[in-house]
């Protein structure tokens, strides 16, 4: 088979496991009992659609790379593909520790539209070009994969924060979360969602002042994040908040690091380690609404709604970073397709 | 006054700077940045463009009003180091205070547990890797990851390390180019004569070589792209012209001698080596407007004026001044130009090298490193635990810097562990 077909069926292949992946962790939440604690077949199912899903995109980077002779994230599409990957890896990792399936729910939908946005980009976006001469060097391995993983790793986050805000407006409407989806976050993995009281219609409008009178005495998990208790009645909140927060304290330093290797790499082939450059500046933008995202929950003490939204605004720096700056004149340019 | 100042040196300070310079770098990223003249002439209303024009905002990064935010930015973070971070510092060296009883009663992560044998729960909580730092009647005070608490130090550091760097570039770096053909050779005290921009300390007096480029060449892929440029350079003595240094550079692989790195910048067509008549000329040519290729001045050949021009598949013609073509001339051939016998013998490539020196550099890379620590520092949370009885009830409380959410599992671990009777969470509505 040519290698070109091949590469383009593997990634066709990558969308449908995840949105059969999707699927299926919805149907399992929606279908499960109320306080059962057996999984569903469509849990093993979905978490091996998603282990199909990792696989079949590593195969199509593998191909790519056999394909260019070179590293397969060279350009705007390879680059995709590879975060689809990796933000797959991620979430197999994530379900593993939390054996949740509205996790799949959530973050499987950021997979489908990366996945699904890679396989429709036009040819000039896909070549197999080798690389040009500034992009000749080892730095590549180092400076865009860390750009690629804390961008990967942010956009789980960028799907919980949604998360967050989807339920939190369901249930200020009075639509009843809990009526939904089955599927309660564990008992063993997040004490804070799991003690409290079960999810009343309208305590989630309530919540930022709310505070917790009683907590259930038989819970074999005793002692409650009273903090996060105090902010958060609905276990999904809690568990959309915590992880959230966990992968944006986990991307983070790797887009640091990211940056600055970039700004080594400059240095290295330029001689300069900062030209504000648009890609230089707008992705030490996000990094500064990431910044603050940290501080705010510290030093501030912000959680929940506002937390969401200032994840979402970092999320959108990384898109600008990303997509938007190669409209503009810059340095990177030649990252974003092979007729510029 | 008072209220203004000491919420400038604060932590929410700070989270607003790191908005504030979000959004001055989103105007930075939007506006285009360097030329003034391409705001002038930009299709945009006109409020706007006085507004951009007003604010300096088409060279932001040079602007006062960015100047002036980072020169506030700095001095509040020095006096915020010297108030707030510095006694952190000084105290990590300090034994830890132990809260009293009933400051400990109002903590947000407490749990009463029937009871606990002191002397059993000193082990297992050790065993967790607790230090006891405190014993009173009653109360035993256990402490881990103090070093935690030096992330906002580590950062704070690497912020003035890497402002220190940023002013030693300004004021030791030169950074010039210089467009060479083959056989060139240019002294480093002409190179730092026309650098685009030099720090007040940069000098060149005790500087006695010079750069020569021995050759430039071009690899291309077998689809025509370029693979790579690479230029041949020599560094020699100014008075014995002994070759001191000899390295091929590419594009990521700079030639470094004395501090001063070379770059593989550019590249572009300097002139053609032509013999018109029997005498050896070269005809300087330049890039037209519209990039189709590049032309000379007018020359004369024979009888009336004609220029010479190379388009972009390196064709070279001759064109009369009506623009049109008159011949084509082929390497090593000669032609008839209007009675003039004209032979190309060479296009001659220059190629463009960008020269620099930095010393702020290392001090810059170390600010990096420190602020990658700071990083890695803050996943780690400084964690207090108290095993305390108090009127004859017995609780654990736990005070977190960082993560509340892992120190509450810790909790339940070792109360699990050190209970004595299983017992029920306490009521804790109190405001903390």
């Amino acid at each position: 088979m040519d290698l070109a077909i091949l590469e383009t069926n593997l990634v066709t292949g990558t969308f449908w496991a995840a949105l059969l992946s999707f699927i299926l962790f919805l149907t399992s939440v929606v279908t499960k009992k109320q306080d059962s604690s057996k999984s569903q077949i469509t849990s093993y199912l979905g978490y091996a659609g998603m282990i199909i899903t990792f696989i079949t995109s590593i195969a199509a980077l593998i191909v790519k790379a056999t394909v260019t002779g070179h590293v397969p994230w060279s350009n705007f599409y390879e680059s995709m593909v590879l975060m689809a990957a990796l933000s797959t890896l991620l979430f197999l990792v994530i379900y593993q520790m939390y054996k949740q399936d509205i996790i799949g729910v959530v973050m499987s939908p950021g997979i489908v539209i990366l996945i699904g946005i890679a396989s429709i980009l036009p040819r000039d976006f896909r070549g197999n070009e080798p690389l040009v001469p500034a992009l000749a060097s080892y730095w590549i391995k180092i400076h865009t994969t860390a750009m690629i993983v804390s961008y990967s790793v942010f956009l789980l986050a960028t799907t919980t924060a949604i998360a967050y805000l989807v339920f939190y407006f369901l249930s200020g409407k009075g639509i009843s979360i809990s009526k939904i989806v089955n599927d309660k976050p564990s008992l063993n993995r997040l004490s804070l969602a799991s003690t409290g009281p079960s999810i009343q219609n309208n305590d989630v409008a309530m919540m930022d002042t709310k505070r917790i009178e009683d907590v259930s005495s038989n819970s074999p998990q005793r002692l409650s994040v009273m903090n996060d208790r105090l902010h958060f009645d609905n276990p999904h909140l809690a568990l959309f908040d915590d992880l959230t927060y966990r992968l944006i304290l986990l991307g983070f330093p790797i887009l640091a690091f990211g940056i600055i290797t970039g700004a080594m790499w400059a240095n290295h082939a330029w001689g300069t380690y900062w030209s504000w450059d648009p890609k230089e500046t707008a992705a030490l933008m996000s990094w500064l609404f990431y910044a603050a995202y940290l501080h705010t929950r510290v030093g501030m003490h912000v959680k929940g709604k506002k937390s969401a939204i200032i994840a979402i605004l970092g999320f959108a720096g990384i898109i600008f970073t990303y997509y938007g700056v190669n409209y503009l004149p810059g340095l990177h340019s030649y990252g974003f397709s092979v007729t510029n | 006054m008072k209220k203004f100042y000491k919420f400038m040196i604060s932590r929410e300070a700070g989270i607003y700077w790191q908005i504030y310079f979000g959004v001055l770098i989103i105007v930075g990223s939007v506006v285009p940045q360097g030329d003034v003249k391409q705001i002038e002439n930009a299709k945009i209303p006109s409020i706007l463009k006085s507004i951009i024009i007003g604010t300096q905002s088409y060279d932001l990064y040079k602007s006062p009003i960015f100047l002036a935010s980072l020169a506030v930015f700095f001095i509040t973070l020095s006096i915020s180091t010297y108030t707030i971070v510095y006694p952190i510092f000084v105290n990590l060296f300090k034994i830890t205070k132990t809260p009293a009883k009933k400051h400990l009663l109002r903590s947000p992560l407490l749990l009463e547990i029937k009871g606990a044998d002191f002397e059993k729960a000193k082990k297992v909580i050790k065993k967790r890797r607790f230090r006891l730092i405190n014993e009173k009647e009653g109360l035993l005070h256990f402490e881990r990851g103090k070093l935690a608490k030096t992330s906002a130090m580590f950062s704070h550091i690497s912020l003035f390390t890497i402002l220190l760097g940023v002013s030693l570039s300004i004021l030791t770096s030169f950074k010039s180019s210089a467009p060479l053909v083959p056989f060139e050779k240019i002294s480093i005290k002409n190179i730092v004569a026309r650098a685009e921009s030099k720090g007040k300390w940069v000098t060149s007096e005790s500087e006695n070589w010079s750069i020569k480029v021995n050759s430039f060449r071009m690899v291309f892929h077998p689809n025509g792209m370029v693979k790579q440029y690479y230029s041949d350079l020599s560094v020699l003595d100014n008075k014995t012209n002994f070759e001191l240094d000899r390295q091929t550079i590419s594009v990521n692989e700079p030639l470094v001698y004395n501090g001063v790195y070379f770059y593989q910048a550019s590249w572009g067509i300097s002139h053609l080596a032509v013999v018109i008549d029997g005498v050896a000329k070269n005809i300087a040519l330049q890039p037209l407007k519209s990039d189709k290729g590049n032309v000379s001045d007018k020359i004369k050949l024979g009888k009336t004026d004609a220029v010479f021009f190379m388009d972009k598949k390196n064709q070279v013609f001759v064109f009369d001044l009506d623009g049109q073509p008159i011949n084509q001339l082929i390497k090593n051939d000669t032609v008839n130009v209007n009675g003039s016998k004209v032979e190309l013998k060479d296009i001659v490539l220059f190629t463009g090298l960008q020269i620099k020196k930095d010393q702020g550099i290392p001090l810059v890379y170390f600010g990096f490193i420190l602020l990658i620590v700071a990083l890695i520092i803050n996943y780690f949370s400084h964690n207090q635990l108290w095993l305390m009885e108090n009127d004859g009830k017995y609780y654990l409380v736990g005070k977190a810097n960082r993560s509340n959410y892992l120190l509450e599992r810790e909790i339940n671990l070792v109360a699990d562990l050190i209970e004595v009777d299983k017992t029920s969470l306490v009521k804790n509505t109190t405001n903390v």
